[in-house]
C-alpha cells in the first residue's frame, strides 16, 4: 500500500494535535505528570540518538550529563537567584562544555572503550554531587528550586506544564530531523558508518564527534533543566545509572539511529510501566516482556513507524524510494547493468575523440605532487623505504608492483591516512604530509578506496554531497536553521553531486541507500565521490578490482575523461591490461622501493621489475602468483 | 506451592482485568494509599512494609473500621529509593486514587522530591522517612512515625560513650544518602561530645571486600567502629573484620539488628550495638502481641518496617476517626493532638510532624538482638 507524503504530513499532524489534546479532554494530573516526564525524556534521549544512534559513539552516560544540565540550572536559581531564561541557557553552556571535554577524550578513546569511559560518568557524577554537599545538598539534594509556573494553562504544575513542555520536545525534534538531513546530519552518519572514508572525503572527524557529544550534551541539559523546572527538586538519585540505561533503552526501542522513533521510545519506556502498575509486583516484569516483544517483531522498533511518517523530511525517503518497495540487487540486473556501462563507456569514448579532434589534449605543465624520500615503518616492519618520485599535471601515473610492496600505504600516505615516518609530500609546493586527511581532502586530493568504502545507510546523493567544498565548512548552526548561504550552499552541492553522478552515468541511483548498490555501482559512487570537489590530484586504489566486463570499460573511460579535464590521476591497479591502456607514466615499488620508472613499454622490459614480479632470477617459469607485467589476460584479482 | 502458584495467577488475572476496565475498586471500602518498593533491589523491605499494613488492616476492621466503613489500602510502587517512580506513584495515589492518606514513600529522597506535589493540601504522608530535611520543608502533611537520623546517631554515641569504656572511635559508612546523611549525624554528635574520631572510611555500594577500609581503621587504632550502612555489606564487614581478628567492637544504625544483618553475619554478630526504633525483644505487652501475630500469621520473623508502617496504618485510621472525616486537613489536625501508644514508640507529634522521640539500644545476643535501653528523648529536641 503506497501512502502519499501528503497524507503522511496530515498524519503527523493528527498525532500531535492529538499529544495535546489530553489536557482539554480532562485527563487527571498524573497522568499529565507521566507525559510531562516522557517528553523531558524524549528530549534528554535526543542526546544520546545523535551521539549514539547518528554518530556511532556509544554514550552510557546520559543521566549525568542530564543531571549537570539540572545542577547547573538548579545551582544558579537558588544560589546566584537567576530568573529560569538565564538558569537553562547557562546550564546548557555548561553542560555542554562537560560535552566538548568528553568529545576531546573520545579522540583518544574509541568504541567500548569509549562506551564504558561514559558509563564511568554515572558514577562521577554521583560521588562528586555526594561528596560536595555545601554546594549540591548531598545526598538530599536541591530542594528549594522555584517551580515554572504558567497560570493560565491550569491549577495544577503537571497541568500548566503540559503545553510548553510538548512545545519545547517538538520543536528540539523538529530542529534534529532538520539537522540529520543537511550536512552536519550527513558528517556523523558518514563517521558512524565509516569514518575512515569520511576522513579522506574531507570531514573533519574530530571537530564532528566533538559537536556531536556537544549536542548531546545539549540535550541532556536541557531534558534536566525542564526536570528540575517541573519538579523543583533534583538529588544524585534522580540521575542515577538506571535512568542512563533507562534512556538507551528508549533509543533502541525507538530504533537506534531514528529521531522520530527515540520520541516513541520514550513514551512507550515512561509510559508502559505506569499503565501496567494494576499489576502490582509484577509490572516491571511485565515492561520487560513487552520490551522484548516489541524488539523481537519490529527489530528497528518503533523507528520504523515514525520514519515512515516522518518520510517528507528524511533524506532516505524524500523521493518516490519510500512508495517501491526497495529493490535488493540482483543476478539478472547484472546484464542490464552490463549493457548500461557499456553504452556510457561508448559515449565516453564517442565524446573523447570528438574533443581530440577539435583541440589536442592539453600537454602535462610541471609537477603537482612530489613524493621525497617518503618513508614508512610499522613497527619494525618497512612499508615504504626512501621513495620519491613526481606526479606531473595532468597524466595519468601508473603505481605498480607485487603484493606488499607498499602501493596502498603509499596511497595511504599521500591522502593522509597513514602518515610517513620520514621525508615529506609536496603539493605544488605546499607541504601536505602530517595534515589530517581532511586537509588533504581540501588542498584538492580526493581517493577511492580498494575496498568499496561507501556509506551504506545514506543516499547515493548524499554519499557524494559529502565531498562537495561548499557545504564543508558550513557549520551545524547555520546549516540547521536554514541561513540563506547555508540552503545556497547545500543547493549548489546537490547540484554538483548530481552532475558527477551524471558522469559516471548512474545518476538514476540519486536516492537509492548506497547499501542498496551492487559492487559495481558503488564502486562509481566512489568515483563520483572522489571528483565531485573537482580535485588536482585523484588517487585509485585497484579501481578495477572486482569489477567486470562493460564496467571495467566504463571506467577506463571515465578515468581518460577526467584526464581529458585536467585532472591528474595516480592509480594503483593489478589489472596490467587497463594500467597498460590508461597510464602515461609507470612507477614500480617492490618491498617499499621505487624500482623502476617511465613508459608502459620501458617498465615492462626492465629485467628489475621482471625478477621482482617473478621472484628472482629463475630458470624455468613456474605458474607465478602475482600476475607478470606482460600478461595481457584479466589479471588475478586479489588484492593486498 | 501449587496454591500459591494458583493464588498469584488469579491475582495476576484480576489485576489485568483492573487494569482493562479501569480502576474498579469496591466501592464501600474507604480507600489509603502507599508508597512502598515493591520492586527492585529494595523490595524486600517493601514486603515487610506490605505484611505490616496488611495485619493493621485487619485488626481495624476487625476493630469497626473507619469512620464505620471498612478500610484497605492501594499500593503504588515506588522502587525505594528512585524519586522518578516515587513522583509517579504519589501523583497516583493523588491525582488518579484519590486517597487523603499515603502511608510512605519510606526513603527520604523520595519524600523530599514528592513533597512539592502533595503538600498543597490534597492529602497527608505518614513516614518511616529518618532523613533529618523530611519534617524542614515547611510541609505541614507530613508526619515522622520514626526518631529522624539526629536521634539514633546522639543515642548511640551517648550510650558508646557512657557504656562500653572507649575513646577510640573510627567511622565506617556507605557511599549513598543513607551512609552519608547518617555518618554525618554521628560525626555531629561526636563532636558535641568532644570526642575526635580516630579515622572515618567509606565504601561504595555493592562492595564486598572490605579489608583496606578494615585496616586503615586498625591502623589509626580504633576500638569502636561506629557502623551507617546496609544489612549485607555491615554483615560483611563485621565478619571480615573476626576474620582478620581485629579485636575491634561494632556499634551503628538499626542495619546492625535486621534479620538479614544477623542471618548473615552468623556468630560475628554477637555484641553488636545498634540504635533501632524497633526491637521484638522489647517487653512492651503490644509489642508481644504483635510479635506473636506477626510471626503466626506470616511465619516469619517481624522487624522493623513491618512495625513501622503497621503503626502508620493505626496512626491514620485512629487520626480519621478523632477527625471523624477523610477531610485531609481535619485529618492533619486529629493528628497533631494524638497521643497513640505504638510499638515504635508513644507518639505524640510535634507542629513540624515529628511524632516519635525515642529509639531502643540493641545488642545482638545468642543470634537475637536483645533490648539494652530505652533513650526517650524531650519532644522539643
Amino acid at each position: 500500500m503506497t501512502v502519499s507524503m501528503t497524507a503522511r504530513k496530515v498524519l503527523l499532524a493528527v498525532f500531535l494535535i492529538a499529544l495535546a489534546l489530553p489536557p482539554f479532554l480532562g485527563a487527571n494530573s498524573y497522568v499529565l505528570q507521566v507525559l510531562n516526564l516522557s517528553f523531558i525524556y524524549a528530549i534528554a534521549a535526543l542526546g544520546i540518538t545523535i551521539a549514539t544512534g547518528i554518530t556511532g559513539l556509544i554514550v552510557l552516560g546520559q543521566a549525568a550529563l542530564m543531571g549537570v544540565g539540572g545542577y547547573s540550572t538548579g545551582l544558579t536559581m537558588t544560589v546566584l537567584g537567576w530568573p529560569w531564561w538565564l538558569a537553562m541557557p547557562a546550564a546548557i553552556v555548561i553542560t555542554g562544555l562537560a560535552g566538548a571535554g568528553l568529545g576531546l577524550l573520545s579522540m583518544r578513546i574509541k568504541g567500548h572503550y569509549l562506551a564504558i569511559t561514559t558509563l564511568a560518568l554515572n558514577e562521577i557524577f554521583r560521588v562528586v554531587v555526594l561528596n560536595e554537599s555545601w554546594l549540591t545538598g548531598g545526598p538530599f539534594g536541591l530542594r528549594d528550586i522555584p517551580v515554572l509556573r504558567v497560570p493560565m494553562l491550569g491549577t495544577t504544575v503537571s497541568q500548566q506544564l503540559y503545553l510548553p513542555l510538548l512545545i519545547i520536545a517538538v520543536l528540539i525534534y523538529a530542529l534534529a530531523i532538520r539537522m540529520y538531513g543537511t550536512t552536519f546530519g550527513r558528517r556523523m552518519r558518514a563517521i558512524r558508518d565509516d569514518d575512515l572514508a569520511a576522513e579522506t572525503m574531507g570531514v573533519n572527524s574530530r571537530r564532528v564527534r566533538v559537536l556531536a557529544f556537544v549536542l548531546c550534551s545539549i540535550a541532556g541539559a536541557i531534558g534536566g533543566s525542564l526536570y528540575v523546572l517541573t519538579f523543583g527538586f533534583i538529588s544524585p538519585n534522580n540521575f542515577a545509572l538506571f535512568e542512563s540505561i533507562r534512556m538507551v533503552l528508549m533509543v533502541v526501542i525507538g530504533g537506534l539511529g531514528s529521531i522520530g522513533g527515540t520520541f516513541l521510545g520514550a513514551l512507550v519506556v515512561t509510559g508502559l510501566p505506569e499503565m501496567l502498575r494494576g499489576i502490582e509486583t509484577y509490572y516491571l516484569a511485565a515492561f520487560g516482556l513487552g520490551t522484548v516483544v516489541i524488539l523481537l517483531t519490529v527489530p528497528r522498533g518503533m523507528g520504523v513507524i515514525a520514519d515512515w511518517v516522518l518520510a517528507p523530511w528524511l533524506p532516505e525517503a524524500r523521493k518516490s524510494q519510500a512508495d517501491q518497495p526497495v529493490k535488493q540487487f540482483k543476478a539478472e540486473d547484472q546484464e542490464a547493468e552490463d549493457a548500461r556501462a557499456v553504452a556510457v563507456a561508448e559515449r565516453l569514448r564517442a565524446e573523447r575523440e570528438a574533443r581530440a579532434k577539435s583541440a589536442p589534449a592539453p600537454e602535462a605543465r610541471g609537477t603537482l605532487l612530489s613524493v621525497e624520500n617518503a618513508s614508512k615503518k610499522f613497527g619494525g616492519v618497512v612499508a615504504l623505504k626512501d621513495v620519491s618520485f613526481t606526479v606531473q599535471q595532468g597524466e595519468i601515473l601508473g603505481l605498480i608492483g607485487p603484493n606488499g610492496s607498499g602501493k596502498s600505504t603509499m596511497i595511504n600516505a599521500i591522502s593522509g591516512i597513514a602518515p610517513i615516518t620520514s621525508g615529506r609530500i609536496m603539493l605544488e609546493g605546499k607541504e601536505i604530509s602530517g595534515q589530517p586527511a581532511w586537509n588533504v581532502h581540501a588542498a584538492g586530493i580526493s581517493r577511492i578506496f580498494q575496498n568499496v568504502r561507501v556509506w551504506g545507510s545514506m543516499t547515493v546523493l548524499e554519499n557524494v554531497m559529502i565531498a562537495h567544498p561548499a557545504t564543508r565548512d558550513l557549520d551545524v548552526l547555520r546549516s540547521t536553521f536554514g541561513a540563506r548561504s547555508a540552503n545556497a550552499a547545500e543547493d549548489e552541492a546537490r547540484v554538483a553531486a548530481l552532475e558527477a553522478l551524471s558522469l559516471v552515468g548512474i545518476r538514476h541511483l540519486a536516492d537509492r541507500p548506497a547499501s542498496d548498490l551492487s559492487f559495481g555501482q558503488s564502486r562509481l559512487v566512489e568515483i563520483a565521490r572522489g571528483i565531485v570537489n573537482k580535485p588536482r590530484l585523484l588517487l585509485l586504489d585497484e579501481p578495477g578490482a572486482g569489477l567486470r566486463g562493460g564496467l571495467i570499460l566504463e571506467l577506463a573511460e571515465i578515468l581518460k575523461d577526467l584526464r581529458d579535464k585536467g585532472m591528474t590521476i595516480l592509480v594503483v591497479e593489478h589489472r596490467i591490461k587497463l594500467v597498460v591502456e590508461m597510464c602515461d607514466r609507470i612507477t614500480v615499488l617492490n618491498l617499499g622501493e621505487k624500482i623502476a620508472e617511465g613508459s608502459a613499454e620501458s617498465v615492462a622490459r626492465d629485467p628489475v621489475v621482471v625478477d621482482a614480479y617473478l621472484g628472482g632470477k629463475v630458470e624455468r617459469r613456474r605458474p607465478a602468483k602475482t600476475p607478470a607485467p606482460d600478461m595481457t589476460g584479466p589479471a588475478n584479482p586479489i588484492t593486498n | 506451592m501449587v496454591n500459591q502458584d494458583k493464588r498469584k495467577l488469579r491475582d495476576l488475572t484480576c489485576a489485568a482485568a483492573l487494569v482493562v476496565f479501569g480502576a474498579g475498586i469496591a466501592a464501600a471500602d474507604t480507600m489509603l494509599g502507599a508508597s512502598a518498593p515493591m520492586t527492585g533491589p529494595r523490595a524486600l523491605l517493601g514486603h515487610h512494609f506490605q505484611q505490616g499494613v496488611r495485619m493493621a488492616i485487619a485488626e481495624v476492621n476487625a476493630a469497626g473500621g473507619v469512620l464505620g466503613e471498612p478500610v484497605d489500602v492501594i499500593f503504588a510502587d515506588d522502587q525505594g529509593d528512585n524519586p522518578n517512580f516515587a513522583l509517579n506513584a504519589m501523583s497516583k495515589l493523588k491525582d488518579s486514587d484519590r486517597v487523603p492518606v499515603v502511608l510512605g514513600p519510606h526513603f527520604s529522597v523520595a519524600q523530599l522530591a514528592t513533597m512539592k506535589n502533595y503538600c498543597d493540601g490534597t492529602l497527608i504522608s505518614i513516614t518511616g522517612a529518618s532523613g533529618v530535611p523530611v519534617t524542614e520543608q515547611g510541609c505541614e502533611y507530613v508526619f515522622r512515625i520514626r526518631g529522624n537520623d539526629n536521634l539514633q546517631a546522639q543515642a548511640l554515641v551517648t550510650y558508646a560513650l557512657e557504656h562500653l569504656g572507649v575513646e577510640k572511635i573510627g567511622v565506617l559508612y556507605i557511599h549513598d544518602d543513607f551512609g552519608k546523611g547518617g555518618s554525618e549525624r554521628v560525626l555531629a554528635a561526636l563532636e558535641a561530645a568532644g570526642v575526635e574520631p580516630v579515622s572515618v572510611a567509606s565504601h561504595n555500594p555493592h562492595d564486598t571486600d572490605f579489608s583496606a577500609q578494615l585496616n586503615t581503621l586498625k591502623a589509626a587504632g580504633a576500638e569502636l567502629v561506629i557502623l551507617w550502612t546496609h544489612d549485607q555489606e555491615s554483615a560483611l564487614i563485621i565478619r571480615q573484620a573476626q576474620q582478620y581478628n581485629l579485636g575491634m567492637k561494632f556499634a551503628g544504625s538499626t542495619s546492625l539488628s535486621q534479620p538479614t544483618f544477623i542471618e548473615l553475619a552468623g556468630p560475628a554478630a554477637e555484641g553488636v550495638i545498634s540504635a533501632s526504633d524497633f526491637i521484638a525483644d522489647n517487653e512492651d505487652a503490644d509489642v508481644q502481641a504483635f510479635v506473636a501475630k506477626y510471626r503466626e500469621t506470616y511465619n516469619e520473623e517481624p522487624e522493623l518496617y513491618a512495625a513501622t508502617y503497621y503503626d502508620s496504618l493505626r496512626l491514620a485510621a485512629q487520626a480519621i476517626n478523632d477527625a471523624g472525616s477523610l477531610e485531609p486537613a481535619a485529618i492533619r489536625d486529629a493528628l497533631s493532638k494524638i497521643e497513640y501508644d505504638g510499638l515504635l514508640a508513644d507518639y505524640s507529634c510535634t507542629a513540624t510532624g515529628d511524632c516519635n522521640h525515642q529509639t531502643n539500644i540493641v545488642e545482638i545476643r545468642d543470634g537475637q538482638p536483645a533490648m539494652l535501653t530505652v533513650v526517650k528523648f524531650d519532644k522539643s529536641e
